[in-house]
């Protein structure tokens, strides 16, 4: 087929515009994929292979066999679930009031109490790392799953009452105005209109308080001394090997990676619920 | 003033941050009246209503309903049921339980929310949508089932905030006739709050003209529409709107009255105007009002601006005198070009006279 004159040199200037294209995403995908990559790779090795250039070299599974066989193993993670379990319901349970106050009424001091709670979800943990320390040690919460919850609320309290002031906000005004005079009170407008309105909120701020305290390294380090209430970034972290002149790096990326399952499962779980929820509701 | 009715508002007033928003309203509803608020945006009707409601709180003032005070009654205790501009339907039920939400909370037994919801879903023609939720209806239907919710309760007053507005054209006319038809069939007493002069001319049995928070006039469609009070109403009711021009009195000569427009040309006006004698006031003449003339009979002379052609009705924008634009209705097919010189008279009769103060000269003893 003959193309109309002048078609060839258009196609031809246009084919290192989407070349471009092609290299600029290669780049922005190998930066962040080729570490998990290697992750992945050192996890199936042991000994001398973990320093062999060949790509593809044959798997060892005895890195996860020996992690998945190791009742600490488990036990750090049991630990890991509840703390950041219970830090996202204590959070949810709190920050729905507080949230719900922030964004539909008016009071004064509304703004300052809301620019004060984004400083303190902006605090660098290191900042109170002293003073919580003693306020634990007061409480006797050293060394106990506690002493994480409530270390790891500081935290998240503000950060999610922040996020769901804005769910909050943004519901129509006149759904109040109709909840109001269908007879409806403050509670019950709260639960039987508002929340099922922001379910998708809600599961988000859930999810994002989950994995921030499921990630979490410097308070486990510094709350806890035993195994007891160990969680897995810190358990990670203390992998050590029999000798000192050898850094178990195969181990160290299999725990990693399994580490990383359960929030990647549960964001996998919820996201098309989510993003259903959220382009279901509003009628306008 | 003492006021008796169904519906009383007694020195209604509502400021906000130092603000009135509401300027002292009385104001009385017969049962099964159907009264319009209408006005600009920002005259404060929206929140008149919503006093009226329950949802906002008066600053000072009496609300009763049916002979009862309910100034500090709760919204919900009132027998009210209020239809909003956005329909306000709960997003997450069903159709069904949008509509019996109310009634399941006020506990009525279970088979008579059923039969009240298969009444009112029969006459709103929401029968085939009653499992779906909101979010799959048509602006249309939305709006009906808005309207549903507020009969299945059965209220002693029904409250309208700007409901058509979100609809396009062609659905708020059809659901403007279906309102008022509904009204006949159910004689409900009702509120209705629009920014739409047609809205209010069509629907209402009387209109509250409401301008910066306080009332500029209440009457009939008719009333508002043939003796306006203040220059404001002249100006709101009617499309396309009444033409103003300047005028100065010259003398009232025993029933008749010799007027100068815009300081040129002279009118006679079957009307003594003894009050305004040597003032300056306003003309208003509705273009319905002024006749296309040939010849002698002609009062005046103006060019052709522009020809608007709305089918039955032709709208002609002509150049009057030095800088006046008036609008002219015509019925006729025959139109005039634009650029061309046109020759009419202004009917004497529906001359309306406005003071300084933009207040109705109310000689015209006919009314």
């Amino acid at each position: 087929m003959r193309l109309p004159a002048g078609t060839e040199a258009y196609a031809v200037s246009h084919l290192p515009s989407s070349l471009w294209r092609w290299v600029i995403l290669s780049v922005a995908l190998l930066q962040p994929l080729l570490p998990l990559y290697w992750a992945l790779v050192t996890s199936f090795r042991k000994g001398s292979d973990l320093f062999s250039t060949v790509p593809f070299a044959p798997p060892s599974f005895e890195n996860y066999s020996g992690l998945l066989s190791n009742p600490t193993w488990w036990h750090d993670a049991a630990n890991s679930l509840i703390s950041a379990s219970a830090v996202a319901l204590i959070t949810l349970i709190l920050a729905i009031p507080a949230a719900y106050a922030l964004g539909r009424m008016s009071f004064q001091g509304r703004n300052t109490v809301l620019a004060l709670l984004l400083g303190c979800a902006m605090l660098p943990q290191i900042a109170i790392l002293s003073g919580l320390f003693t306020v634990i040690s007061k409480l006797g919460l050293y060394n106990r799953l506690g002493s994480l919850i409530f270390a790891d609320l500081f935290f998240a309290l503000p950060f999610a009452i922040w996020l769901l002031t804005g769910f909050f906000r943004d519901l129509p005004r006149d759904l109040d105005d109709a909840g109001r005079l269908d007879g409806c009170g403050i509670m019950r407008r709260i639960l039987i209109i508002h929340l099922p309105l922001v379910w998708p909120g809600l599961a988000a701020t859930g999810l994002l308080t989950f994995i921030n305290c499921w990630n979490e390294f410097l308070f486990g380090l510094t709350f806890t001394l035993s195994d007891s209430a160990r969680t897995l970034p810190v358990s990670i972290g203390l992998i050590s090997a029999p000798s000192r002149f050898e850094l178990p790096f195969g181990l160290i990326m299999a725990a990693s990676l399994l580490g990383t399952l359960p929030p990647i499962l549960l964001v996998l779980f919820f996201q098309r619920r989510i993003a259903a929820g959220l382009t279901a509701g509003a009628v306008k | 003033m003492t006021v008796s009715g169904f519906l009383t508002l007694k020195n209604v007033r509502k400021a906000y941050h130092g603000k009135e928003i509401v300027k002292d309203i009385s104001l009385s509803v017969k049962q099964g009246e159907f009264v319009v608020f209408v006005g600009p945006s920002g005259c404060g009707k929206s929140t008149l209503l919503r006093m009226i409601a329950g949802l906002e709180t008066l600053s000072s003032g009496i609300v009763s309903i049916n002979g009862q005070e309910v100034t500090n009654v709760e919204a919900s205790k009132r027998g009210v049921a209020m239809v909003f501009q956005s329909y306000a339907l709960y997003p997450h039920m069903t159709v069904r339980r949008n509509m019996d939400f109310n009634l399941r909370i006020a506990k009525l037994p279970a088979h008579e929310i059923a039969e009240r919801i298969s009444e009112v879903a029969r006459i709103l023609r929401l029968e085939p949508y009653l499992e779906c939720k909101p979010g799959t209806l048509s602006g249309g239907q939305r709006q009906r089932v808005a309207i549903g919710r507020a009969i299945v309760r059965k209220p002693k007053l029904f409250l309208f905030d700007e409901p058509l507005s979100n609809l396009d054209a062609e659905l708020r006319n059809h659901m403007r006739i279906e309102l008022a038809t509904l009204h006949r069939k159910l004689g409900a007493t009702t509120l209705y709050v629009t920014h739409d002069q047609v809205e209010a001319m069509t629907l209402a049995d009387r209109i509250v003209v409401l301008r910066d928070g306080d009332i500029e006039q209440v009457g009939t469609p008719l009333e508002l529409y043939h003796t306006p009070r203040t220059l404001f109403v002249a100006g709101f009711i009617g499309s396309a709107s009444m033409n103003f021009i300047p005028l100065t009195l010259l003398k009232t000569d025993g029933n008749v009255s010799h007027l100068q427009l815009a300081n040129s040309v002279t009118l006679t006006l079957p009307s003594p105007l003894p009050r305004l004698e040597g003032q300056i006031g306003t003309l208003g003449i509705r273009p319905e009002d002024i006749r296309i003339t040939e010849g002698k009979d002609a009062m005046f002379q103006g060019t052709v601006l522009m020809v608007e052609h709305l089918g039955a009705l032709t709208l002609l924008h002509v150049r009057f005198l030095e800088d006046i634009t008036l609008k002219i209705q015509t019925t006729g097919s025959a139109s005039p070009r634009v650029g061309e010189a046109l020759s009419f008279s202004f009917l004497p009769d529906a001359c309306h006279v406005f003071d300084q103060d933009g207040l109705a000269y109310r000689a015209d003893t006919k009314h």
